[in-house]
């Protein structure tokens, strides 16, 4: 049938066209370039240019209709990519519920918040297991369950504390530790690996990643909601203490999945440096996860390492155009913090109602901040933590 | 293609049918051996094949092996056991209901004393 071969431009030009429909299932990929090289080497054969073809089999091909083609795809093959997200909006659901409830003084706040918790979990569990399903030609499925796995013992810690059940500090110990040997062990893995794309944790995130700040808005959103009627109204703010948590942990697994990306990868990979400033702030990241098993001194010098590390690494990562910021955003994160540690150990400001007069103007403009933020920068996700990080900080001086 | 509401609800089968009578095939041949037969009154689209493919795979009526051609991966498809009894079943149902088809859009003699 085929009888003129095509050259490595043209069959660039076809792999580049191939790439801009971003397509996601990897047989199905491969079977459609396939065809459209079929196609295109049939009309070679009968006598058209290689520009003729490519312009005929292009003209067949509605926009979008590869996308389509996919996800008509996905449904038959009976995996449901729709479950990971049925549940997040189970899980925003019922947050919005306990709100509600909290506001109102009603009974069943945190049953309806464990739910969430639960049901947030759910997504992500999903999400992995639906991901190894569609993509199992990628590699890294058990070191992608690995990871699950200790977030999944994170979140169940974190519902065992709330609940007062007996054992719920250790697991989150247990859990924290987890983390804070993995993640050594997968940047010192992934860095070996010249081709990231293959690795199916990375290729999830990078496909994912753009609904991340969706996520992160709304959880702030409740987050903020709540955290101004416990100040106004003297509720505990452990709610928000939760919802903060949340945000700084996907957040912070965000912004570190970003760093293993294939570009910053290979330089992590040629610095021993970069390896350890990165495993040394994701310790800053992870450890203050111990919450109040902790000091808020301990808390503040680890956050300030991960913000120190991350503004240094993300300034190196995302070019001089972000620079500036980041920089600005790192040394603003540290004064933030430890300005709120000088306030607590020393008592330089009485409790009531001075915080709320300062807290509020300061929170307000770390919302104006990361509204302002260039969408999908790292810059946005940095201060998405700070804000977490600083609602979390100051429910301790309500 | 012409006629996609009528090809839509058929396409299963005349897949099934062009798999029983070769061995195996993929993507771009069956598009072309349907576009032959039918004097290109049906010309299949990305949508409206591989979708198919992935059903009929996922229920266990076509297996799949994939090749090497000119240097790039070519997915092959061919009917399972079942697939094979499935498209005798399938086959002889749509060539019955095309001969009901046939009966009903064959001009009909009009009835002289029609009910009122």
């Amino acid at each position: 049938m085929s009888i003129d071969k095509l050259t490595s431009e043209q069959l660039k030009v076809i792999s580049e066209y191939i790439e801009s429909q971003q397509l996601t299932v990897d047989s199905l990929r491969s079977e459609i370039a396939d065809h459209l090289r079929s196609d295109i080497e049939e009309r070679m054969g009968n006598g058209d240019s290689f520009d003729d073809a490519w312009q005929a089999v292009r003209s067949k091909i509605p926009s979008d209709h590869f996308r389509d083609v996919e996800s008509e795809t996905i449904s038959a093959l009976g995996v449901k990519p729709a479950l990971p997200r049925v549940f997040m909006y189970v899980s925003f659901g019922l947050m919005a519920f306990a709100s509600l409830f909290k506001l109102m003084h009603l009974p069943g706040t945190i049953v309806l918040l464990i739910a969430s918790l639960i049901s947030l979990g759910a997504s992500f569990t999903s999400s992995g297991f639906v991901g190894a399903k569609l993509y199992s030609s990628k590699d890294g499925t058990g070191r992608l369950y690995m990871v699950i796995v200790a977030i999944m013992i994170f979140f169940i810690s974190y519902v065992m504390t709330f609940l007062l059940l007996p054992g719920g500090s250790q697991l989150k110990f247990l859990a924290v530790m987890t983390m804070l040997a993995l993640y050594p062990f997968l940047v010192l893995f992934l860095t070996r690996k010249l081709d990231t794309g293959s690795e199916l944790m990375v290729y999830l995130h990078k496909k994912n990643s753009h609904s991340v700040e969706k996520l992160l808005w709304t959880f702030l959103g409740f987050a903020l909601l709540l955290k101004v009627f416990s100040v106004l109204f003297g509720y505990p703010p452990a709610v928000t203490n939760v919802l903060s948590v949340t945000i700084i942990i996907i957040a912070g697994f965000h912004f570190f999945a970003t760093l293993c990306h294939n570009q910053y990868n290979s330089d992590i990979a040629k610095n021993t440096w970069l390896k350890v400033a990165v495993i040394l702030s994701f310790g800053g990241f992870m450890i203050p996860g111990l919450g109040a098993q902790l000091t808020l001194t301990y808390r503040v010098v680890l956050s300030d390492l991960f913000f120190i590390v991350a503004g240094y690494l993300s300034a190196i990562r995302w070019g001089s155009a972000d620079k500036k910021w980041l920089n600005a955003i790192s040394f603003g994160s540290i004064i933030l913090l430890i300005g709120y540690w000088s306030i607590m150990e020393f008592g330089w400001l009485p409790s009531t109602p001075l915080p709320i007069t300062i807290s509020l103007p300061v929170l307000l403009g770390l919302i104006i901040l990361t509204w302002l933020a260039p969408r999908r920068s790292i810059l946005k996700v940095l201060l998405f933590m700070l804000m977490a990080h600083y609602l979390y900080e100051y429910s301790f001086i309500v | 293609m012409k006629s996609k509401e009528y090809i839509k609800g058929t396409l299963r089968t005349i897949i099934l049918k062009l798999l029983s009578e070769n061995h195996r095939m993929y993507g771009y041949e069956i598009t072309q051996l349907l576009a032959q037969l039918s004097s290109n009154e049906i010309q299949l689209t990305y949508g409206a094949l591989y979708p198919i493919l992935y059903k009929l795979q996922s229920e266990g009526l076509l297996e799949t092996s994939n090749e090497i051609v000119d240097g790039r991966a070519r997915k092959y498809y061919a009917l399972t056991q079942d697939g094979k009894k499935v498209a005798v079943e399938k086959v002889a149902d749509l060539q019955r209901f095309a001969i009901t088809l046939m009966t009903l859009l064959s001009p009909q003699p009009k009835l002289e004393s029609a009910c009122l």
